[in-house]
């Protein structure tokens, strides 16, 4: 029965189907690829508080963005290598930390959550912000705590982003 | 008593807090000479001191450690060759300080410098030698930003010369008397000649471009500090007293390479598609596959450069056996579900009408992707060692780049498929039907029709479509830019890097300066690249235009 079926050419036919398959594949895959890594940069991304242990026993908690994972190589060739997975974080703050992300060794994250209190700012210098909103200190003094600073601080933003476009203004157009 | 030469070394000493500087000797050393060198010469790094007499004798000794000077070496440089005794009787050195000129009493000029073997050692080697003057040499001035000379000799002909280009410039009758001295102009553009009466010759010179020349486009070149004669691009470096290296070898060998890789990627595929999209698929399918093929056409390429300097290579090195197992896995699994369908009951079978065998593979496809990525990772243990791009390198031998021909070959061929799928899916599709026809009617099978009727009827479009395929990847430009690693080697290596001169062209004419050389040999590779695609298009045509007489008629 095989050898009917192969006498008659059919397994040719079906290469030449499989090309097609590849070449549709390949059209279809590296389109949307590009379409789905491209567009990716347009959502937010989920924002996480990662308690990770450090080296001496005690923990430490690292609040960012999940940028990719990765595998650091151990070893060599002789004795065998191994693939110790990492997670590259977003940790911003460049302020505070000195560079933008963090590289984490995937066993040494305990605890991994996603709240809604964590927050990412986008500033004007040092890069993101990621973390928690506390509180909202006004000109005047007054803090706001709780519930309302959330608020306030969309306000202030919205009043800053107006005052800057002001500004922009004044620089490009007026003087 | 016997000659001596005393090497003595200073260290310049800056004070701390002025600008004073001073000298201060650190070493003294003497060393017996073995003769009475009438010239003394210390090579541009102060690594060689060479004692040479008109006999031709050498003596090297290594100054590299002034604490410790070696007498390295001793040869002749002018081997009886059975004629009259020869001579030495001017000596200098090329721009750099590398590279001695040996000047002699017939009026030839040889060029020597060190060679280092595989062990570390040096030895002197006559590297190329200039006989166009016949009376001795005189004098020598060098060029001091190109690796130029000028000889001046006893009949009072000057010739102008450019060493690694192994050229002649000229040669012209400067005095009536020999002339004893000859200097030129920091611009090389020009040379001042005295003669043994006194008299003193001005002479302007136009020597743009003297660095160029067939051999040193064309040919293997011994350039200074390499083991052998060898095809190098290297055309320009900070230094000023750089050898710039012009050989188009590499280059053409280079786009010659990437085009037969994508070429053996993209033409299987791209006429097996064609045969099953204009012969074998439902025709409602074929209007939509055939434009969705298509419109890989459409992207820019640099798009797809991109994503195989900076996904696909980084990608493939490290999961590099899932590529191959695929390779091996695809026609494996479809050759296996293709017999299992056709033992498929009628019932299944008749739900899919004829000619969509190519949709019925999309998921046999997508699980064999996964399979090989499934697999990768024991694979690579087992066979590899856990790291096959390093067991390439260590073990088997070859030299394994992160960007190289595969990665090339894979991204070009993606490109270059649709442009190929189009022509021949049209050529396989206007195959006149009768033919087809009447075939199928004599008991031939769709396969067997295919094989002796409609390929080579359509086998001038088929071949048409190749050759223009294959004009398309040679004179394509940013995939090779970014994902070669634009290296100028000539390996026929697969995982090796590669430059063409399409890629060649774009870095380097943005860098080189309007006018000199380096930018007219830039021009030069275009005209090449224009010559090799001229070239295959010519054959192609040729090739089709016989075709077309043998099977037209059929």
């Amino acid at each position: 029965m095989l050898r009917t079926w192969m006498r008659e050419g059919n397994h040719w036919v079906w290469f030449n189907a499989m090309a097609v398959a590849i070449s549709l594949l390949a059209v279809i895959g590296l389109i949307s690829f590009i379409v789905f890594k491209g567009m990716g940069h347009f959502w937010p991304k989920d924002i996480h508080a990662y308690t990770v242990q450090d080296g001496q026993g005690g923990t430490v908690q690292l609040i960012g963005e999940l940028h990719r994972r990765s595998d650091r190589v151990e070893g060599n060739i002789k004795e065998g290598v191994t693939h110790v997975p990492q997670l590259l974080v977003k940790v911003g703050n460049r302020d505070i930390f000195g560079a933008d992300f963090k590289w984490v060794d995937e066993h040494a994250v305990i605890k991994d959550i996603t709240a809604k209190d964590l927050i990412m700012v986008e500033r004007y210098e040092w890069g993101n912000l990621y973390g928690r909103l506390k509180s909202v200190t006004l000109g005047d003094g007054m803090t706001v705590t709780g519930n309302q600073a959330w608020d306030t601080f969309q306000q202030l933003i919205e009043r800053h982003t107006e005052l800057h476009k002001q500004i922009v203004r004044i620089q490009k157009h007026e003087i | 008593g016997a000659p001596v030469v005393e090497f003595r070394g200073f260290e310049l000493k800056k004070a701390m807090f002025s600008d004073e500087v001073s000298l201060e000797q650190v070493a003294a050393n003497q060393v017996p000479l073995a003769f009475v060198p009438e010239w003394v010469k210390v090579d541009g790094m102060n690594d060689w001191f060479y004692a040479i007499d008109s006999t031709g004798d050498m003596q090297v000794f290594s100054i590299r450690n002034v604490d410790a000077p070696k007498d390295y070496a001793r040869l002749n440089t002018l081997p009886v060759d059975g004629k009259e005794k020869r001579q030495l009787t001017s000596v200098n050195f090329l721009l750099g300080g590398i590279s001695l000129l040996l000047g002699e009493e017939s009026g030839k000029l040889t060029q020597w410098f060190p060679v280092r073997d595989a062990n570390n050692q040096f030895t002197f080697q006559a590297v190329r030698d200039f006989d166009e003057q016949s009376a001795a040499i005189t004098d020598m001035a060098v060029e001091q930003r190109r690796k130029g000379f000028v000889l001046s000799d006893a009949s009072g002909h000057v010739g102008v010369y450019h060493a690694t280009a192994h050229r002649v410039v000229g040669l012209e009758q400067v005095a009536q008397s020999a002339i004893t001295n000859i200097a030129m102009t920091p611009r090389a553009d020009g040379f001042l000649a005295e003669d043994q009466q006194g008299k003193m010759h001005l002479w302007s010179l136009e020597n743009e471009h003297p660095e160029v020349s067939f051999e040193v486009l064309w040919q293997k070149v011994w350039y200074e500090g390499y083991a052998k004669p060898d095809y190098i691009w290297q055309s320009s470096s900070s230094a000023s007293d750089f050898e710039p290296k012009f050989s188009l070898a590499p280059l053409a060998f280079g786009t010659l390479k990437a085009a037969f890789y994508a070429m053996l990627f993209a033409v299987p595929i791209a006429i097996m598609a064609a045969m099953f999209a204009g012969f074998f698929m439902a025709p409602k399918m074929r209007q939509a596959v055939k434009p969705t093929i298509e419109l890989l056409e459409a992207l820019p390429t640099v798009i797809l450069g991109f994503l195989a300097g900076l996904w696909l290579a980084p990608y493939l090195e490290k999961h590099m056996p899932s590529f191959f197992l695929l390779v091996l896995l695809m026609p494996l699994m479809v050759f296996i579900f293709g017999y299992l369908w056709s033992r498929f009951p009628e019932a299944i079978r008749n739900r899919v009408p004829d000619g969509w065998q190519a949709a019925l593979l999309i998921p046999v496809l997508l699980l064999s992707v996964l399979i090989a990525v499934w697999l990768d990772d024991p694979v690579e243990h087992l066979l590899f060692a856990g790291d096959m791009p390093m067991w390439l390198t260590n073990v088997a031998g070859i030299d394994y780049d992160q960007r190289n021909a595969l990665v090339v070959g894979i991204a070009m061929g993606l490109a270059v498929i649709p442009i190929i799928f189009s022509i021949a899916e049209d050529a396989i599709y206007n195959v006149p039907r009768h033919q087809v026809n009447g075939s199928l009617a004599l008991g031939a099978t769709p396969w067997q029709t295919m094989v002796g009727v409609v390929l080579p009827t359509a086998s001038p479009g088929l071949f048409s479509a190749t050759m223009i395929g294959l004009g398309r990847a040679v004179g394509e430009t940013m995939i090779v830019l970014m994902a070669t690693g634009n290296t100028a080697v000539m390996d026929i290596d697969i995982f090796n890097g590669l430059r063409t001169l399409s890629a060649n062209i774009a870095v380097e004419m943005p860098e080189s300066e309007v006018g000199s050389t380096h930018y007219r040999v830039l021009f030069l590779a275009a005209l090449v690249l224009f010559m090799f695609t001229f070239f295959f298009n010519t054959i192609a045509e040729t090739v089709r235009q016989r075709m077309l007489k043998r099977y037209g008629a059929l």
